[in-house]
């Protein structure tokens, strides 16, 4: 495959991104579904198993930087990578530690184990009231404070359309260098047979959770950019939000499973739609949300791109 | 329990639960409000209704996405449950609803409790009852059965397996919405279109600590969840969290991932 087309599409959104500030608020909320879809695709398209926790990661990201930056405000703009990384490295943790319990199991018991994760997560941060409980983090000011003014703003707008787009590319990157080595064949086979792999000597519990790990260290990239840096707030009611998995879902399956352009049409067609349905019919964005989910799966399981791949033979070298 | 049944039986994890449980509250409470019915006989007009949409579930997605594969379905009866939340919410608003249906108390050992929660639990007992009842000695039990140790061996002996998942769908979904029905008796302001949430993890790790497919199992669980609900509340009281009730819900999920890890056939299972 050639990741040329969207990379491309990432790397247009980022200039357009610098080009016109004013407008880096729209091409953040679009890079936002489209990056979830890239996200979310790595696990559930890769494994063809289904994570209904997905926002837990989201959450658990934006924790990262939120802390950091409320709660080190002496280390100045040092305090974005912190966080960053504070926010990836949680997000790995977490996914570790549910993963390894959680993907020994089979698909059904391994869906039950994740619905609960989100909520589970919530329910902790509330009620042991840890990072500022059920009240949240309000980060503006101290952005303010440690960065200054106007690059506080930069970083909001800017800086946060960069970053999610930039999870975007790593996530095609990521999907890329998964499928095309060793763990790209354990995969398929495991997607295809499961006990065959492990026949052939494959360990599926290992490939899964490198899927499920690298899937929810992007998320978590994802919700430090989004929430922290571009809303400058974080709370547990808005993060741990469980339309997001939705939102995810219905992005990737609109463009294609396991296809890396599909997120990207998703993203776009999805954002679209829910644009128009904020102006016409506001308050219903997401009965529309499901009801996309639901006729996607019903009709076109393949997505767009997945369909168009099957009926033009060649087309998949060009849109992977 | 009805979880328990529509997994046991297709093998497909009903994600829309709460869904359910929801609209059987919902049935509760304007049955109660409009009619003044009791809440024992709406259980039987929701026993109805569940029916039917677990019917209609079974023919419209279920069925047509089964043989795509699991995760398809998954997604969908996913999407099925926000889509039932959200017309719950244009329908009836977001606030929350609810009434309390008084015809006294008893006294038990000191502790005053409510006739419409005892009878609620009792007649739980009786339809849990009456379910593996109607498995072990019926004739369409014994179909249910056979489907679930073999389907290929229950189609050359001559049974409708089509018919079967259809009907244990519809028997499942219907359960789930009278369990709704009931938990109206002890929520005396809690119906809210999106009040599923909760009771979707809640019957998650009832049906997995129960034992997936096993019915009284399920029932067991219940009542077992409910007490380490009540002192994981209470223990979380008194070591000064700010949030009990929230701590109490995060205790399940953990239950949740500690019985997936040592038990995944559930405590019940020989």
């Amino acid at each position: 495959m050639r990741p040329y087309i969207p990379l491309g599409a990432y790397l247009t959104l980022m200039a357009l991104a610098f080009a016109l500030p004013e407008y880096s608020k729209q091409i953040a909320s679009i890079a936002f579904y489209m990056a979830l879809g890239q996200a979310v695709n790595i696990f559930v398209g890769l494994t063809r198993y289904v994570n209904f926790g997905y926002a837990a990661f989201l959450g658990i990201g934006a924790y990262g930087l939120g802390a950091a930056i409320l709660y080190m405000p002496q280390l100045g703009i040092a305090t974005i990578p912190i966080g960053l990384a504070l926010g990836m490295g949680l997000a790995a943790l977490l996914a570790l530690t549910v993963g390894a319990i959680a993907l020994r199991l089979r698909g059904a018991y391994f869906a039950i184990a994740t619905i609960g994760l989100n909520e589970g997560i919530k329910h902790l941060i509330i009620g042991a009231n840890i990072w500022g409980g059920g009240a949240g983090l309000i980060l503006g000011s101290s952005m303010f404070k440690a960065y200054g003014r106007d690059l506080a703003l930069f970083l909001a707008n800017v800086g946060s359309a960069f970053l999610i787009l930039l999870t975007g590319l790593i996530s095609v990157l990521a999907m890329y260098f998964i499928q095309a080595g060793r763990a790209g064949y354990a995969l398929a086979a495991i997607r295809q047979d499961e006990d065959a792999a492990k026949v052939m000597g494959i360990n599926p519990t290992r490939y899964k959770l490198l899927a499920f790990v690298t899937s929810a260290v992007l998320s978590g990239l994802l919700g430090a950019a989004f929430f922290s840096l571009g809303n400058m707030q974080v709370f547990p009611e808005n993060v741990f939000f469980v339309d997001y998995i939705l939102d995810g879902l219905a992005v990737m399956f609109l463009g294609g499973a396991g296809t890396v352009t599909g997120p990207i049409v998703g993203g776009l067609i999805y954002y679209g739609a829910r644009y128009l349905v904020g102006i016409y019919l506001p308050g219903l964005q997401s009965l529309i949300t499901s009801l996309i989910v639901f006729l996607v799966m019903l009709f076109l399981p393949n997505g767009i791109v997945g369909t168009l791949n099957r009926r033009f033979e060649g087309l998949r070298t060009w849109l992977p | 329990m009805g979880l328990s049944l529509i997994f046991g039986v297709l093998r497909v994890i009903n994600v829309a639960h709460g869904s359910f449980v929801m609209l059987g509250a919902y049935m509760a409470y304007f049955a109660f409000i409009l009619w003044a019915w009791p809440p024992f006989a709406t259980a039987l007009l929701a026993f109805a209704i569940g029916a039917l949409l677990g019917y209609l579930v079974y023919i419209g997605v279920i069925k047509p996405l089964n043989k795509a594969g699991e995760l398809n379905v998954l997604v969908a009866l996913f999407a099925l449950g926000a889509l039932i939340a959200e017309i719950a919410r244009l329908l009836w608003g977001p606030d929350f609803v609810g009434y309390r249906w008084n015809i006294g108390s008893v006294e038990v050992a000191g502790l005053q409790i409510d006739i419409s929660k005892l009878a609620g639990a009792v007649l739980a007992l009786a339809i849990a009852l009456s379910l593996d009842l109607l498995l072990k000695r019926t004739y369409f039990g014994r179909s249910i059965r056979a489907v679930v140790q073999d389907p290929v061996g229950a189609v050359v002996v001559g049974i409708n397996v089509d018919r079967v998942f259809a009907a244990s769908a519809a028997i499942g979904i219907a359960i789930t919405t009278v369990g709704g029905v009931f938990l109206t008796l002890f929520i005396p302001v809690g119906i809210n279109p999106y009040m599923g949430g909760p009771y979707t993890l809640i019957g998650f790790v009832i049906a997995v600590l129960g034992g997936l497919g096993s019915l009284l199992g399920a029932y067991t669980a219940g009542l077992l969840l409910g007490v380490i609900e009540s002192l994981g509340f209470y223990a979380f009281s008194v070591a000064g969290f700010a949030e009990p009730s929230e701590m109490a819900l995060f205790l399940e999920f953990a239950l949740l991932l500690l019985v997936l890890l040592f038990r995944p056939t559930g405590l019940f299972k020989l």
